[in-house]
């Protein structure tokens, strides 16, 4: 009765409200990504015994793994989330409220200069509130090393303004898992030439571009 | 069958029933656990003083009775009291022939308790702690603490409602509320779904759950085995000892040094 009721689920496809329909509210996908490729193969030659990795993205059990399995000491710092706290919020003479910078930055991404061999941004810079991307930018360059490596992803103008937030796990040096948070809207959209500017203190940038509209980009400072 | 009063011959053992049939037969039916001596006196086979007897609280009685008849008959109640108040532990008490063991009815068989809910202390969630919090037993703590927690080698549950503002030290650390402070632990970190983490972590071994907050760093310290390392050193020197015939002297005192070294680690 029951098995036969699960080969008749093949045809039917599963019913509402089950738990494969709650499952699918939030569908994971895998991607390759050649930036993360080149950026866990720098990491791998780096010279220091015990290298300095942030990650900037959600605390992320798998990218923890991934990363303390190839004996790096690793930092997390969710920027997105922090930004969101109304706390930092300030209210303008005109009666609007705008993100305080230095109140910001008081709690967050306070670690001395030249700390970090690594950093791994995702796409947190199409995220942020605008008043914070240039600090955050200029922070990023403060703490990576002479010669760091910063992997950051940025949306396509064909990507849409309504790309999701994505959270991104490490699979593989080469593979990543994409669980979409609705929790955040896109801000803006980066071109090769914004993202040039942006980085332009730094030692070189390579660009990756993959096939659902993500530019990867490897940052060396 | 023996007359009433007279002294039992030793070895005979009295039973209600051949007593009771002198008085009727009934009464051998309504009162199995009636006691020998207990018709002896005054009204010794008198039915009236069996009769008063019978309007008495049977209940009471019987359990009187009841008693002293178990006392008088150990051989059938042994296998019955050890079997009933001690299944778990065969020889590590013995019990005494002549001890009454159904004399105390009322204590219920120790049942042994599980150690981990014994030795886990517990703070509850109105509770609020500021300053130094040192322990030697694992800890579940639900309430808000400012200060330093120290449980060197025991493990620390940290509830829902748990809001930490202290440096950290255990061997074990489960993490499911909020804790603001750095986290050492000698062997395990978990931090559970829904938990927030503002600090730095140092330990062996981390388990993160999908949905948990963590702002700060982690450091995976290697796995160290300094018994097993210490312990060869040992053995090989007591052997030697052992097989020189306690003829060196530095021999023996390099075991003892060993030996101290290996007391003071641990």
């Amino acid at each position: 009765m029951s098995s036969g009721h699960n080969f008749a689920r093949w045809f039917r496809g599963p019913s509402p409200g089950g738990p494969l329909e709650r499952s699918a509210t939030a569908p994971r996908t895998t991607r390759r990504c050649s930036g993360l490729s080149e950026f866990t193969r720098d990491l791998a030659g780096s010279e220091d015994l015990k290298p300095c990795v942030l990650d900037m993205g959600p605390t992320s059990p798998a990218n923890i793994s991934f990363l303390a399995d190839r004996n790096l000491r690793i930092y997390n710092e969710d920027i997105l989330r922090a930004a969101k706290d109304p706390s930092f919020l300030v209210r303008q003479e005109d009666g609007s409220l705008q993100l305080d910078a230095q109140k910001f930055f008081v709690e967050n991404m306070n670690q001395p200069a030249n700390q970090f061999e690594a950093i791994l941004c995702w796409d947190t810079l199409d995220y942020l509130p605008e008043e914070l991307v240039k600090p955050v930018v200029e922070r990023i360059q403060t703490m990576l090393k002479p010669r760091g490596r910063l992997l950051a992803l940025f949306h396509t103008k064909d990507a849409g303004s309504d790309s999701p937030y994505c959270r991104y796990h490490i699979v593989q040096p080469d593979t990543l898992e994409l669980e979409p948070d609705p929790g955040f809207r896109i801000q803006r959209i980066f071109n090769n030439r914004h993202v040039e500017n942006l980085f332009k203190d730094c030692a070189s940038r390579k660009f990756f571009l993959g096939r659902d509209n993500l530019r990867e980009v490897v940052v060396v400072r | 069958m023996l007359p009433v009063g007279t002294g039992l011959p030793s070895g005979c053992t009295p039973t209600v029933t051949t007593q009771l049939t002198k008085c009727g037969g009934k009464l051998a039916a309504k009162l199995p656990h009636m006691h020998w001596p207990l018709l002896r006196g005054p009204n010794k086979g008198n039915r009236g003083g069996v009769e008063r007897r019978r309007q008495e609280p049977v209940h009471i009685e019987e359990k009187e009775i009841g008693a002293k008849m178990w006392k008088a008959r150990p051989e059938d109640n042994r296998p019955m009291t050890l079997s009933a108040s001690q299944p778990a532990q065969p020889a590590s008490t013995p019990v005494a022939a002549s001890a009454p063991s159904i004399a105390t009815p009322q204590k219920e068989p120790t049942r042994p308790v599980p150690d981990t809910r014994a030795d886990v202390g517990h703070i509850g969630k109105s509770v609020v702690i500021r300053g130094e919090l040192t322990g030697n037993e694992d800890l579940y703590l639900d309430g808000e603490i400012e200060g330093n927690i120290n449980l060197r080698d025991h493990k620390l549950v940290i509830g829902p409602n748990g809001k930490i503002k202290a440096t950290i030290t255990a061997r074990d650390v489960v993490v499911h509320g909020r804790v603001e402070g750095n986290l050492t632990a000698s062997d395990r970190v978990e931090l559970k779904r829904n938990c927030t983490l503002i600090g730095d972590v140092s330990t062996q071994r981390i388990v993160i759950e999908d949905g948990a907050f963590f702002k700060g760093a982690i450091d995976i310290k290697e796995h160290k085995e300094p018994k097993t390392e210490m312990r060869k050193p040992m053995a090989s020197a007591a052997a030697a000892g052992s097989s020189s015939s306690m003829g060196s002297g530095a021999t023996l005192s390099a075991s003892a040094g060993s030996q101290g070294s290996f007391l003071d680690q641990k």
